[in-house]
């Protein structure tokens, strides 16, 4: 394999998208192979990744491919997702919900007032998703570094996603309330109780989130 | 119909029953096995083997380790212990459905 070969191949891959490193990897010693076994050696690489496009099915194939890749990372980590969920009301995690509602609880007597919880919450939901792009942030470097051809994972993006698809909604709730203060909302959230619960809530699902990307990140989770 | 049109439905089980009896295979290695075995007349299209790989993958049937290559990574599938009972299940179904088709291919003439 000639250094023209390799950047021919490299440069197909990041054409097609397959620019992560679980997919860029797995694709790129495939076409390798391929192109080390081809039955006619004169064929070069150009032809031969003409071969291998027909192979995937042409765009419309390698789209599907990278379609499919996100959608099993995407089971894998809410299935995982859950595990870790329903951990927190298990023994021993148990101890740290108790601890956690035990806190807000405190909080709740010591300040009663609404208006720190729901910066409190606000807080909370935004720590995921800072945590998740430092990751995703430190690869890149890493990848840049080391002279990678990808600057990501697939399985960084599938483990920030439920904390982006569940937080953010909830950070424009508590926006909305702080901003415009409905009816409702004030209501709901001037009941302690209530807003105990869900701050528990809203921390034991934050835990999770991040729980999930530092077993992403440290690859103790993959589907690889 | 094409042959990869039929083996389509079949893809998953082909694929389990050749890791059943490899242990690991990696991506291209599985296209290449299922042509040796059929002397080139069966061809698994990349197109179809990467999402069925990644499909078993994610529901728990195969886990992968990589290893290092000439200087690439290479990603081998293996199955997991259920990975291994459902190649077993997918195998006896597709046996099954085989002697059913043939009844209907080959219908013997009734006696009556």
């Amino acid at each position: 394999m000639t250094g023209k070969e390799h950047k021919s191949i490299c440069a197909f891959l990041i054409d097609h998208r397959l620019n992560q490193q679980e997919l860029f990897e797995e694709f790129y010693d495939h076409i390798v192979s391929s192109y080390e076994d081809r039955p006619d050696k004169a064929e070069n690489i150009h032809s031969h990744l003409e071969t291998v496009l027909k192979d995937l099915g042409g765009k419309k194939g390698m789209r599907k491919i990278l379609i499919a890749r996100h959608q099993a990372y995407g089971r894998v980590y809410s299935k995982r997702l859950k595990e870790l969920f329903w951990s927190f009301f298990r023994w021993p995690m148990a101890l740290y919900s108790l601890l956690i509602l035990g806190t807000i609880y405190l909080l709740t007597l010591i300040f009663p007032t609404q208006q720190l919880f729901t910066w409190l919450m606000l807080l909370i939901s935004l720590a995921p998703i800072t945590i998740g792009g430092f990751f995703a942030l430190k690869f890149n470097r890493k990848c840049r570094k080391e002279g990678k051809i990808y600057r990501s994972r697939v399985s960084h993006s599938a483990a920030l996603k439920p904390a982006l698809l569940l937080t953010f909604p909830i950070h424009i709730w508590n926006l909305s309330v702080t901003m415009f203060g409905s009816d409702v909302a004030l209501t709901l959230n001037q009941n302690m109780a209530l807003t105990t619960v869900f701050t528990v809530l809203l921390i034991t699902f934050t835990l999770t989130c991040l729980r999930l990307m530092t077993e992403a990140n440290t690859e103790k989770l993959t589907t690889s | 119909m094409s042959s990869s049109k039929l083996l389509k439905g079949s893809l998953a089980t082909i694929v389990m029953r050749l890791l059943e009896e490899q242990e690991k295979m990696y991506g291209y290695e599985i296209t290449q096995k299922v042509k040796e075995l059929t002397a080139g007349e069966f061809k698994i299209t990349e197109g179809a083997l990467y999402p069925t790989l990644h499909k078993l993958e994610a529901e728990g049937f195969l886990t992968t380790e990589t290893q290092k290559v000439d200087n690439r990574v290479r990603k081998y599938y293996s199955l997991t212990r259920e990975g291994n009972a459902e190649a077993k299940s997918k195998v006896a179904e597709l046996e099954a459905f085989l002697v059913q088709l043939q009844k209907v291919l080959n219908p013997k003439p009734s006696l009556g």
